[in-house]
């Protein structure tokens, strides 16, 4: 057959333009599970679904260690035997992360409740440590246990139990926890309880021993006219704003958020709230930017995005309560999204369903999306909302991301154009959740390495 | 020029990947809705307008639309594609009085005449902040001569204006005006008394907020609606207010009876608008503030006594994450929404789990300055279900009528299922209405 050559190459891109063939239509239908600059570093499926929680990553690249909690997450039969507690894994080559320690609470089998929760880790004294939140519950042992620590310095031979926080007033656990460096020097564990307030403990006193004496302060939940009942922290975090030279605490629960000076731990001084947000009942995790200006509010439920505040109103004294937030952000309004981290101008996100997502505040009114990675794709339809990817963490010195998924277990990324982040090269204070625990908060605003 | 059998092709190839500048230009333009919304007309009628109420019956081709600087418009639309503002009736003195001079608009008919509720919400420091609604005698229209105010709900009991109202031709074969009032329960008056000059007897019952343990303080309802429900013989109450949305049984008025609560719903302090599926089953519950989409629950288990309350929606919808919907009209399985910033739309719940947009138009084309205010935009929708004629009132852009592409007309029964919506049957009453076809 005698065939016209642009006759031909125009048919040609004629069909490529109206219908892809079989193998493209079949590449076309293949799941795409993140954005192009979101590369997969690594995946270390841990276990059984359901039984991970949060995730925390030491930040001195010399000790390469990620910590992952274990626990039994709703959803799973009450009967089910679970190992809970804490998988400790060497992250040294990234690409290939190994288990090393599968840490698990004593007589699993009597053990009720979640189990592990979250993960923090310490310097003091020389030497490194972990605190591991629990949350038992009651009809098995250790219902009043916060937490326990660890001693990670032999790593990766040996972790040694070196304390536990447990009594009275830690019934009912701690379901989060925050680790921070104090400008007055001490190590401090915030924790939420079972009560009107937050919990603080200073780690120091607890790994010499001096356990009883470690609880050292209170920071409260203000009464709300919006809500009865019993009051308490969700989540919180802890920053040193260099401008007024002040520790800051930055707390969700009931009725919304607060944020309190806490320099003075023995007189927490309340200096904004943000309450009456219209759904906003109950205030989940809640992270300024360095400069203390904008927060990332979380509430817990379905649907709900995280909403964008800007304090500034409130800390210039001409309000004492801010309700609007000036955005919000979702990857997908019908999930919601867990925990997340700031790195300004990036927020990494937990998004349970919707796995690693990142989002931008370079404008903090416009919020924009700029890379994310499906960690929990092809679970079944009709399992809890609040399901998939549950902590995020990010090592600041090279940029690792970590995302500890509910079912899959541990993810490393890295993503394109993010070498690592010291708030310094962004016109901020070097603020963010990592603590330089020999300088202190004062020293580290101003430290570029 | 010669033209080779190559050439054509080739064009069309360049035309599918070279757009002309022309083209460029069009696909920049502004689109505001979708294919299958055809904009019948649009009326400008200045700032502030608030609800809007269109009769049923195709003989009475009239349009009420609240002003909340004034009082109401009234809109022929014999011709639907020529509206015409035939009367702008205002209050008294509107200098003097503070507040809403127009919020919802309600029409019933009574004895052979017509007429129009028109509620409003006046503040104190001025005149008429114990004034509820105004009733008028809308039969005369078009001639605007004709049109009379017989009645106003005015009173200790009324202080603070109705922010929402209903009406519903009960089974027992009166017309009530169900009203939200600062109280913590509905007023349900009696619109014949209120015609008959027997102002001093409407307030017939009222119908309770159940005390919330999670939301403390005051109560009270936001909307409401009221439906017949075939199955059980019963009158339905559906309202949304403090701590969520509570459906009752109103056969017995004096009696109210709780048949399931909404309440403790993630995200859900208060409710607003709440309107059941012609069969009582799914319920279309809207909560207003920012971010917030419209939930659909599935009443079921609570109607069937499994639970006393239900608290998990079985799925949701929105037209934009970032804004939020306002009312709502169900003409089952479509639900037609004045959603503020985003003007209109109509989603469908043929499947419940998985409600879809179908159709939409944009009435008011959002501004950079909203960011600070999603409640700009379409306030108000209603739905003609003679031919299907959708009307719409933009707070900003005034008066709106639509057709949609496959929808001239409702009746449940065509649906298979009751033929209830918010359109009443005066004459007959809702237990003949959910079972005729015309």
């Amino acid at each position: 057959m005698k065939t016209n050559p642009a006759l031909w190459a125009a048919s040609a891109l004629l069909a490529a333009a109206l219908g892809p063939s079989g193998p493209a239509l079949a590449q076309i239908n293949a799941e795409v599970r993140g954005s192009d600059n979101i590369e997969v570093v690594a995946h270390l499926p841990l276990g059984e679904f359901r039984t991970i929680s949060d995730v925390e990553v030491e930040q001195d690249m010399s000790r390469p260690y990620a910590y992952v909690g274990r626990q039994l997450a709703s959803g799973r039969p009450p009967e089910t035997v679970v190992a809970r507690g804490m998988d400790v894994v060497d992250i040294s080559d990234p690409e290939r992360p190994k288990v090393l320690h599968r840490w698990r609470i004593e007589e699993p089998d009597l053990h009720t409740g979640g189990g592990g929760k979250d993960i923090k880790t310490f310097s003091w004294g020389g030497r490194h440590y972990a605190v591991l939140s629990t949350q038992f519950g009651q009809g098995g042992p250790n219902n009043d246990l916060g937490a326990i620590i660890f001693d990670v310095t032999d790593l990766p031979e040996t972790l040694t139990e070196v304390a536990r926080i447990q009594g009275p007033l830690e019934i009912g656990g701690f379901h989060n926890i925050y680790v921070y460096k104090h400008s007055n020097e001490r190590v401090l564990l915030f924790a939420t309880v079972a009560a009107p307030h937050a919990n603080i403990y200073d780690l120091g006193y607890v790994v010499e021993g001096r356990v009883d004496e470690a609880l050292v302060a209170n920071v409260p939940v203000p009464e709300s006219s919006l809500t009865q009942g019993g009051r308490g922290y969700h989540d919180f975090y802890v920053g040193y704003l260099p401008d007024a030279e002040q520790d800051r605490f930055y707390g969700g629960g009931t009725g919304g958020y607060y944020v309190y000076n806490v320099t003075d731990l023995e007189n927490p001084e309340l200096i904004v709230s943000l309450t009456g947000i219209s759904g906003v009942r109950s205030g989940h995790t809640f992270t300024p930017s360095p400069d203390g200006r904008y927060v990332v509010a979380e509430t817990e439920y379905q649907y709900a995005p995280l909403r964008i505040f800007d304090l500034q109103p409130g800390l210039d004294g001409e309000v004492t309560n801010i309700r609007t937030p000036i955005s919000a952000w979702t990857a997908n309004w019908q999930n919601l999204v867990h925990n997340h981290e700031v790195r300004w101008p990036l927020v990494f996100v937990s998004g349970y369903r919707d796995g690693l997502q990142v989002f931008s505040l370079q404008d903090p009114k416009r919020p924009r999306t700029v890379a994310h990675y499906d960690t929990n794709i092809g679970m079944e339809e009709g399992v809890n909302i609040t399901h998939g990817a549950w902590g995020v963490d990010v090592r600041n010195a090279d940029g690792l991301i970590l995302i500890s998924d509910m079912s899959t277990g541990l993810w490393l990324f890295r993503m394109e154009g993010f070498g690592g982040w010291n708030g310094l090269d962004h016109g901020v204070p070097n603020i963010s959740s990592e603590q330089d625990f020999v300088n202190g908060p004062q020293v580290q605003a101003v430290t570029r390495n | 020029m010669r033209i080779d059998r190559s050439t054509p092709a080739a064009l069309a190839v360049l035309a599918l990947l070279q757009p002309s500048g022309a083209l460029d230009a069009q696909l920049v333009a502004e689109k505001r809705g979708s294919d299958n919304i055809e904009v019948v007309a649009h009326l400008p009628l200045g700032v502030r307008v608030s609800d809007i109420e269109v009769e049923q019956e195709m003989d009475r081709p009239f349009v009420y639309v609240g002003r909340q600087n004034r009082g109401l418009d009234i809109i022929d639309i014999a011709d639907p594609y020529a509206p015409e503002v035939i009367l702008r009736w205002g209050f008294e003195d509107m200098d003097l009085h503070v507040g809403s001079a127009g919020k919802d608009i309600k029409i019933f008919e009574h004895g052979g005449r017509n007429y129009v509720v028109h509620s409003v919400q006046f503040r104190q420091g001025g005149p008429d902040a114990d004034l509820g609604a105004v009733v008028f005698d809308a039969t005369g229209l078009p001639d605007v001569s004709t049109w009379t105010e017989v009645g106003r709900i005015q009173g200790p009991g009324e202080i603070g204006g109705f922010h929402n109202i209903y009406v519903y031709r009960h089974s027992n074969g009166r017309p009530l005006l169900f009203a939200t009032v600062s109280g913590p329960y509905a007023n349900v008056y009696d619109l014949g008394y209120v015609v008959e000059g027997r102002l001093d007897e409407a307030l017939v019952a009222q119908v309770p907020v159940p005390a919330s343990e999670a939301v403390p303080g005051s109560r009270g309802y936001h909307d409401f609606y009221a439906g017949y429900h075939p199955d059980s013989e019963q009158d339905r109450f559906y309202g949304g207010g403090t701590g969520g949305y509570y459906v009752y049984n109103i056969t017995d008025l004096e009696n109210p009876e709780l048949l399931v609560s909404l309440t403790g719903i993630r995200g859900v302090g208060r409710g607003h608008t709440f309107t059941p599926s012609p069969d009582g089953r799914y319920v279309v519950a809207e909560v207003e503030y920012r971010y917030a989409p419209l939930r659909i629950f599935d009443l079921q288990p609570g109607l069937d006594g499994e639970v006393a309350n239900v608290n998990r929606p079985i799925s949701a919808w929105t037209a934009n994450w970032q804004h939020l919907s306002h009312n709502h009209e169900v003409r089952w399985p479509y639900v037609f929404v004045s959603a503020y910033l985003d003007g209109l739309q109509v989603f469908t719940l043929s499947d419940p789990k998985h409600p879809k947009t179908i159709a939409h138009y944009d009435t008011y084309l959002e501004r950079e300055d909203d960011l600070g205010n999603a409640m700009n935009g379409s306030w108000g929708v209603d739905v003609r279900n003679a031919d299907g004629l959708i009307v719409m009132s933009d707070i900003e852009t005034g008066f709106w009528a639509f057709r949609m592409e496959g929808f001239s007309g409702w009746n449940g029964l065509d649906w298979g299922v009751p033929n209830i919506s918010s359109v009443q049957d005066w004459e007959v009453g809702p237990a003949v209405q959910a079972a005729t076809r015309d």
